[in-house]
């Protein structure tokens, strides 16, 4: 492998010190694509890690993203490409191309977790709209 | 110190205000906000949807209404509702005055089974109840058969009414919070399109306001060639924004079109009617 990328998971950021968090810490980055691996944690988000081959990392973050599909459904804020996108990556999986798998199903995670962010944003918003 | 009062008191007054803000209110608000708007439309235009805004689509859709597109549905609609079951009984024995004149009742809150009832679902329930199978929802038969209850409702006025039940009252909000939520990858809410830019053109389309949308249900589309149920419009919009769309008389859906007919209550059934 040319490059390696270690991620840690958890990592939050403070920006402008006003306590916001950026969930878009490194540690949800996409693996480059030879870049790979994988070690399953318990959570929505991959821990990549350099030792895993393509299908490894491809499966951690198809599981990942189908939690997260789930909670999104459960919301009734599930985007409608996403769907497709995971379809898609288990075609590309099913025909050995492990890496596109891997960049496909991350794009869907990565969908997934905007549309559960909508679903909270929307849901915060029109509940303070009731009362103010 | 006066001043955190004052702020305190005029923070009491609005919250009280918004709270005490029932239907009734948000169907005057609604009223004005779009009589203000398109101040000259009468409240019964309305009904007309889009084409109100526009004159010249108007004409071109009161001549496609007069030969229209969804005769022959009403027709078939007709024979299928007076059809008798296998046992015997037919739609009229499930509703009230033999169905016909009412769809301008429904959606209704079944305080019992503590949830909104369509007139689609009644259909169907009507059919299981006499042992027979529930029809597809979003077009065919059971468009047709609800088109022709509406087509016996022309120009009653809607009368959806929530019931002094905490649980009606909170269908009413779940249904008017999903039209004001943005869904989807390309975040809008119904009210996007329907409340905050109605009357403006979205590609090639004039977008209709929200008051009115269902007066006029089921609609023939052009786009759709065919006659189709206001849930299958909820899909579609829901779709035109990549949102996944809902199962068709979902709960969801089912708050949504009770907080849309009880905004249309006052304003008279058109239905069936052609749409772009």
């Amino acid at each position: 492998m040319n490059s390696k990328i270690i991620v840690v998971t958890g990592m939050t950021l403070l920006i402008f010190g006003c306590g916001a968090k950026d969930e878009q810490a490194s540690s949800e980055q996409p693996p480059a694509s030879n870049a790979v691996a994988a070690t399953a944690n318990s959570g929505d988000q991959p821990v990549y890690d350099a030792s895993a081959t393509p299908e490894e990392a491809y499966q951690l973050t198809l599981r990942a993203a189908t939690k997260l599909q789930a909670k999104a459904s459960e919301m009734q804020h599930e985007w409608s490409r996403s769907a497709e996108m995971l379809d898609s990556a288990g075609e590309l999986a099913a025909n050995g191309d492990f890496e596109a798998a891997l960049a496909m199903a991350e794009t869907a995670r990565q969908q997934y977790r905007m549309a559960i962010q909508q679903a909270i944003q929307q849901s915060d918003q029109w509940q303070t709209r009731a009362v103010d | 110190m006066k001043l955190s009062s004052s702020a305190l008191l005029l923070s009491l007054l609005v919250i009280t205000s918004s709270i005490a803000a029932g239907p009734a209110e948000d169907r005057e608000a609604f009223r004005q906000y779009y009589q203000q708007r398109f101040s000259a439309l009468s409240l019964e235009d309305f009904a007309n949807g889009a084409y109100a805004l526009d004159e010249q689509a108007f004409e071109h859709w009161q001549e496609i209404e007069e030969f229209p597109p969804y005769e022959f549905m009403l027709d078939e609609g007709k024979e299928l509702f007076e059809e008798p079951f296998a046992n015997g009984k037919s739609y009229a024995d499930c509703f009230e005055n033999g169905g016909l004149g009412i769809s301008q009742n429904y959606p209704y809150f079944d305080t019992e089974a503590g949830e909104v009832v369509t007139l689609e679902l009644m259909i169907n329930r009507c059919r299981e109840s006499n042992g027979e199978e529930p029809l597809p929802w979003l077009e065919g038969d059971l468009a047709s058969i609800s088109a022709y209850m509406a087509f016996t409702s022309r120009g009653k006025p809607i009368d959806v009414s929530i019931p002094d039940e905490p649980a009606a009252m909170a269908a009413y909000e779940a249904g008017k919070a999903y039209y004001y939520s943005r869904r989807g990858q390309l975040n809008f809410a119904c009210s996007s399109c329907h409340v905050q830019n109605a009357g403006m053109m979205i590609r090639a389309d004039l977008l209709s306001p929200t008051l009115g949308q269902t007066t006029h249900w089921p609609v023939h589309r052009g786009a759709w060639d065919s006659l189709g149920t206001l849930h299958k419009r909820f899909r579609e919009c829901n779709v035109q924004v990549r949102q996944a769309p809902l199962p068709a008389q979902s709960l969801s859906y089912r708050n949504l079109e009770y907080f849309l007919r009880v905004m249309d209550s006052g304003l008279p059934v058109n239905g069936p009617a052609y749409r772009k």
